[in-house]
């Protein structure tokens, strides 16, 4: 009975294969989830079904379902190799959806099983790439060189350069200066334009500054004046200049911060993309 | 090509059982694969070997899936399908009276309700019909249409009763008694006390903010005309300051008459949507 109930598996996921590898995702997906349907009680083929599945939407791009479709799987029964396979591909589909902190969570339980060494390395390179969207260049560093130093490499020299390579990639000037919107802020309340001037935005500074005192010294002479009411009239614009000035400090501080790590990130995944090449034509 | 054709069969069992094809869609249902039902749907739907029963239960299935998935578009477009001798026409029909309704498509909900032909002998689905026509007839402010269609409302139904009470004695009566505020006199109430347009149209709490404002800019404009002077610059600043907002006060009062009203008239319209669906839930459950 199982003999011939593997048979129908196995028979079953060629004839899907053969869907996906004509380009036939949306039957592919079908045919999976038909032998998904066909052996509700074999987690083992339930895994690997909608494994295989989620490779139909990667093939169309469609990163979006992949996470909650793995999540189906019930991977405590499953091997080391099998479950590694099944994390990477949801922290790959969370990264996608540039949901870093879901994809670190998903992408770090596989350096605690026995893997595939391609798998390792494509999880250490993906993990690398995680930690830099979340800012943590240092570990990123730190990941790439411990896989450098773990890893087995032919020729010496080229692990001593791969190893340069990593230093230089993560050198101080060519990782982007993050800019703390607290201290930003704090800036701001205590002289207006200070916060803008400290993201790169001199001339929002200068601006909030000016109308502050202006608001303020309108206010004062208005006082002086025993014009109350012009006075409260100043008041008002100052306390609303003041605070605006202290509120435009987050969008300001967060796009600058995106911008800068945007632009270091996109070379970090070049130089990154060499640096697995140069592993590969080690390995050839 | 017939390679192809032969390969995309692979998808589908070789032998056709239906019923075990309705079961898979299901099982797609409630693991939420709705790409995969509407694709796997039109699939089924294009077979050659379905009779007409059987379409028209897939028909229903998918229309009902899509429904519960919100697709209310995709919804109509297979509940419309069912035939009339199918046994899940009346549900079909009412379903996709709902997904109109959904979309605000309130005539095409009426006209399309009007034209089923259901089952004479039975009373209670004539009655639901008779009672979702009225709640369609307020929706599209029909009052003629509702008059002649609540007449036929029976008491006894347990199902319909509550609603057809709240249909006829509160929602109507609302709609038909809606004071209907004059915009000119909520400008010219504002113009004389800056806010009192708002608070006539039922704002309260825009009408004190709106006065504030006001009497504040009021204080300063004199203020400084009495101690500097009509022809210093902080007057005339000031001066247009509060004219400006002396002006947007009468003009917002016109417009928030309006807006209040069609708030009310959202509300009341939503209460009949309410009341429109779940004696259908109930009837069909």
């Amino acid at each position: 009975m199982i003999i011939f109930s593997n048979n129908l598996f196995a028979s079953s996921i060629k004839q899907a294969d053969s869907l996906f590898s004509l380009g036939l995702y949306p039957d592919a997906c079908i045919a999976y989830e038909r032998i998904i349907y066909e052996h509700p009680e074999d987690e083992f083929i339930k895994a690997n079904a909608l494994l295989k599945k989620s490779y139909c939407y990667k093939a169309e791009r469609n990163y979006l379902l992949i996470d909650n479709l793995l999540n189906r799987c019930n991977i405590n029964g499953l091997n080391d190799t099998f479950k590694s396979q099944i994390l990477f591909e949801q922290a790959f589909a969370c990264y996608m959806n540039e949901k870093f902190s879901l994809a670190k969570s998903r992408i770090l339980p596989v350096f605690n099983l026995n893997t595939t060494p391609e798998l390792e390395k494509a999880s250490v390179f993906l993990y690398s790439l995680i930690l830099n969207e979340l800012n943590s260049w240092d570990e990123s560093k730190k990941n790439l060189i411990s896989f450098i130093k773990r890893t087995e490499i032919k020729d010496e020299k080229l692990r001593d350069n791969l190893i340069k390579e990593v230093d230089e990639m993560y050198q101080k000037k060519n990782i982007p200066k993050i800019r703390k919107l607290k201290f930003a802020k704090t800036l701001s309340f205590i002289l207006p334009g200070s916060g803008q001037a400290y993201s790169g935005k001199a001339v929002k500074g200068l601006i909030s500054l000016s109308l502050a005192s202006l608001a303020g010294a309108f206010t004062y002479f208005n006082f002086v004046d025993e014009i109350y009411s012009s006075s409260a009239a100043g008041l008002f614009f100052f306390t609303y200049f003041y605070f605006g000035n202290v509120k435009q400090v987050t969008p300001i501080v967060n796009k600058r911060n995106t911008i800068k790590k945007n632009k270091c990130n996109a070379i970090l995944r070049t130089q990154l993309i060499n640096l697995n090449k140069h592993l590969d034509n080690d390995k050839k | 090509m017939s390679l192809l054709f032969s390969f995309s069969c692979f998808a589908q069992p070789s032998t056709f059982d239906f019923e075990k094809e309705l079961d898979f869609l299901l099982y797609l249902g409630q693991n939420g694969q709705h790409a995969d039902i509407d694709f796997y749907g039109d699939k089924l739907l294009n077979q050659k070997d379905l009779n007409k029963g059987q379409k028209d239960s897939l028909n229903f299935f998918l229309g009902f899936i899509n429904f519960k998935g919100l697709n209310y578009d995709k919804s109509i477009k297979f509940l419309s399908k069912v035939s009339d001798e199918s046994m899940f026409y009346p549900k079909s029909t009412f379903y996709s009276e709902i997904c109109f309704i959904e979309k605000h498509d309130y005539f095409n909900a009426y006209n399309n309700l009007r034209e089923v032909q259901l089952d004479k002998n039975n009373d209670l689905l004539q009655q639901l019909k008779s009672f979702e026509l009225a709640g369609l007839s307020l929706l599209n402010r029909d009052y003629k249409s509702f008059d002649s269609l609540s007449v036929l409302f029976n008491t006894n139904n347990i199902i319909l009763s509550n609603e057809q009470q709240l249909q006829k004695n509160e929602y109507y009566y609302k709609l038909k008694h809606l004071k209907r505020k004059s915009p000119f006199f909520a400008g010219s109430l504002s113009a004389i006390v800056p806010g009192l347009g708002l608070a006539y149209a039922g704002n309260n709490g825009q009408a004190l903010a709106a006065f504030i404002r006001v009497a504040a800019l009021g204080a300063l404009s004199t203020e400084t005309y009495i101690k500097l002077g009509p022809k210093n610059p902080q007057f005339i600043i000031s001066a247009t300051l509060f004219s400006f907002f002396y002006l947007g006060n009468i003009w917002g009062s016109v417009l928030c008459v309006q807006i209040i009203k069609n708030e009310k008239l959202k509300e009341i319209d939503n209460n009949i949507m309410v009341g429109l669906r779940i004696p259908i839930d109930n009837f069909f459950k």
